[in-house]
């Protein structure tokens, strides 16, 4: 990665800024600014509830799974 | 009238990200991320190359070959200084980064760019910085285009 996504305090403006070069342009990159607000993935979606949470991983797998071994033409 | 005298008058910098390039202020020519290569440059390290395309307007009934301008396209090539680490316009001036060629002609280079000053501004990304051979009796230069890659904008007043 040559080039970083920076905030520019003169005007607000996103610039990508050489890595190189952050230090003396004394800039911070765009994902490490703090936001105050949590992260989507830090956000607390109460107790896990196994019986109402639905698994498409496995939903899928099944599905897949049980058309395999029909023989082509075969009428499923 | 006088004439301008360019040694010594003329001051270049490359500047990151303008909100208006037709208008530029004088916060964002002297901000974070600006580079002034002027005092970093060669004597002939602002190569300003244009190439305008000639449009043929002729038309069959008339008796006369008639045209207007065309496309047209400057080229900057940049020449300038090696300097031993900390070198910020060597840093700052990585291949394909984007920004704008900022250039004031016949004020002081010494002076910084303020309100009211008339600059030309090309919108550029720059290209590879070739090393150029080295010879006796020289430090070590860089050679780079600043490609044209937006709208250029000639005599622009700079804001407050």
């Amino acid at each position: 990665m040559s080039h970083v996504r920076v905030r520019l305090p003169q005007n607000g403006l996103v610039w990508d800024c050489p890595v190189r070069a952050l230090k003396a342009h004394g800039l911070t990159p765009i994902d490490d600014e703090p936001t105050g607000a949590p992260e989507v993935d830090d956000v607390d979606d109460g107790p896990y509830d196994e019986s109402t949470s639905a698994d498409p991983v496995t939903a899928e797998a099944t599905t897949r799974f049980t058309t395999e071994g029909v023989q082509d033409g075969e009428d499923c | 009238m006088a004439k301008i005298a360019n040694d010594g008058n003329i001051r270049i910098a490359f500047v990151p990200a303008l909100a208006d390039p037709a208008a530029p202020t004088s916060a964002e020519l002297t901000g974070a991320g600006v580079l002034l290569l002027s005092d970093q440059m060669t004597p002939d390290g602002y190569g300003l190359a244009w190439s305008e395309s000639t449009k043929q307007t002729s038309v069959f009934s008339s008796t006369q070959d008639t045209e207007e301008p065309g496309r047209i396209k400057p080229t900057i090539t940049l020449k300038y200084f090696r300097l031993a680490d900390p070198d910020d316009v060597y840093d700052g001036m990585l291949r394909n980064t984007a920004g704008f060629i900022v250039v004031r002609y016949g004020t002081s280079a010494a002076t910084a760019f303020a309100a009211a000053d008339k600059v030309d501004v090309f919108t550029v990304k720059l290209g590879e910085q070739q090393r150029i051979a080295p010879a006796e009796n020289t430090d070590a230069q860089i050679q780079q285009v600043a490609y044209s890659s937006g709208d250029y904008h000639l005599d622009v007043a700079v804001a407050a």
